[in-house]
This record gives C-alpha cells, structure tokens and sequence, in this order.
C-alpha cells in the first residue's frame, strides 16, 4: 500500500511536468535574461542598458506572474479538459520553514561562492556562464529524480555542458552569460514543444475527458 | 494467526474495497483532484466513479465541490479530515495483518 501510495504521489509529481508548460516558463524567462545580458554585453554605456540594470530586480518577478498567467491560461483551455485538474498539498509549519530555509540556504551558500570565486580572480567572471549551468544542472538534476523523467537529467546535461564550453572557449562573462541563457532558453523551448506534442498526440481534443459526476 | 485475522476483520469495510482504496490513495496525496484526474488515475468508468465517490462522500471521507469552469461542469474532490484519517488507519492495519502473516 505504502508502495502504491508513493506511485500516486509520483503520478502527481510527473503531472506537473505533463505538457511541457514547466519548460516553457523557464525557457520565456531566460530567452528575457538573455536577451538583458546581450544588451548589457553590446551597449555596456547606452541608456537602455542604465534602464534595464535599474528595471532588472523587476525583470524576473513580473515575468514569472506574466508567465504564469499565461501557463494557467493554456492549461485551462488544453490541459485540464484533456486530463483534469489538480491542485498540491501546500507544505505547512514546519515543513514549509525547513523548504524556505533550505532555499535560502543554498542561495546564500551559491551567492557568497561566487562573490568570493569573483572577488578572488576576476579573471573568474569568464566562468559565470558555467557556474550558472553548474547551477541550472544541479535544479534539473533534482527535478529529474524528484519526479523520475529523464528528460530533465537529460537538460541538466546539456546546459552544463554548454555552460562550460561557453567558459572554456573564453567568451566574455556577459556575452557569455547571454549565449547561455539563450541556449537554455531555446533548449527548454525544444524540450517543452516535443513534450507538448506527445502529449496532444496521447490526448486528443476527440476523445477530450468529460465531467460526468 | 487466528487473532491476526480477528483483528484485520475490523478494517473499515468502506475503505476496504480496492477503488474506493485507489481513489483515496490518489486523493490523499493531493489537495484537490477533479473528476477527470480521478476517472484518468484510477481507470475507473464514470459511472463507477461517480457511485463510489458518492459513498465516500456519504461516508464523509470526501468533500465534493460541484462548480463550473467557464461553462463546462467541474466536480473537485478532496479527503476531508475524517477520510484521511480512515485512509491512514487502514493502511496501518494493512501492513501490520501482512507483517503478521509473513512466512
């Protein structure tokens, strides 16, 4: 039973991941970082680039609502009457305040590597883009066992790889950074769009779920 | 072995009956599933869905919220208190009557 109660959790966990929309909110927001970095790389002096540095902090708080306005809205018209709804136990006392600290820890323990990695050789800022792939990697790697796909191993993967050519071939640490966060974006872009085509394909709008309580 | 028994024929009878126990088991790791996730998950038809889900609600083990989605009818269901609690009993009971009965 305990052993059917962990497969009804993972099925839970992998319906999250079912339509592709998880990579293409992560692939909208680093096709927008990337998109940032070229113009801080190419037009290090313009005013553009003074707004966006001011406008930055804002980037990706109002891109994720963006963007998840527009997952929700795509799963109400696609998903959810193909293959229903589902809402996630919300973690509670102290449960949630082991999470949060735990992500703030790891935050604060990858913020202050890289001050120091940085403050220590600046010659260090060229292997930005494949600490952030190190970074991106190791939150994929996670995803992937969390929920046992492995297509998410597989993108952990290739961003690291990509991360650490980007750094070996000596591209600039924000030209660099730029083509990462482009790469990723279009990989996740790649990613999202084969998982959203099997998943039509599995679940035709003709044979669509309906409400029959 | 006999006492074994004895105290496995006092499982929750409700719960005991393999899709209502699916359906719980779906339900009590979610917060709320509607009838299309449930129907998917459990493969059960909608007519039998619907009966055991009422039996359950009946029972009191689950909350049944019938709204709409834009103009499409949406059943959402989710353990109550009391389901949850029938549902972590059984399952204790279950593991120990087959810990019990081990060769």
């Amino acid at each position: 039973m305990k052993q059917e109660l962990n497969k009804s959790l993972l099925r839970a966990v992998q319906y999250h991941y079912i339509d592709g929309t998880f990579e293409f909110t992560f692939s909208g927001l680093c096709l927008v970082l990337a998109a940032f970095f070229y113009v801080q790389a190419k037009l290090p002096e313009s005013l553009i680039s003074t707004i966006l540095m001011w406008l930055f902090v804002l980037i990706i708080p109002s891109g994720s609502i963006l963007i998840n306005r527009l997952v929700n809205r795509f799963k109400e018209k696609v998903t959810y009457p193909r293959t229903g709804y589902l809402s996630y136990q919300k973690p509670k006392g102290v449960n949630k305040a082991v999470k949060t600290g735990f992500a703030m820890g790891v935050t604060a323990i990858i913020g202050g590597l890289v001050a120091a990695i940085i403050t220590g050789s600046p010659q260090a800022l060229d292997w930005m883009p494949g600490l952030t792939s190190f970074v991106f990697a190791f939150v994929f790697a996670w995803i992937g066992f969390r929920s046992s796909l492995p297509r998410f191993l597989l993108l952990g993967f290739l961003l690291l790889l990509s991360g650490v050519l980007l750094s070996v071939t000596g591209f600039g640490n924000i030209l660099g950074l730029s083509l990462f966060y482009a790469i990723a974006g279009l990989l996740l872009l790649v990613s999202g769009a084969l998982t959203l085509r099997v998943y039509l394909l599995r679940n035709p709008r003709d044979v669509e779920e309906q409400d029959g309580f | 072995m006999a006492s074994d028994a004895g105290d496995f024929s006092s499982v929750d009878r409700l719960v005991h009956e393999p899709s209502r126990a699916v359906i719980l088991s779906v339900l009590a790791v979610v917060e709320s599933a509607d009838f299309v996730y449930l129907k998917r998950e459990t493969g059960l038809t909608s007519g039998n869905l619907s009966t055991h889900l009422s039996k359950l609600e009946a029972a009191g083990y689950v909350d049944i919220e019938k709204t709409y989605r834009g103009r499409m009818p949406l059943t959402l269901c989710r353990l109550t208190p009391e389901g949850r609690l029938a549902f972590e009993n059984y399952r204790v009971q279950l593991m120990e009557f087959v810990r019990n009965t081990r060769e």
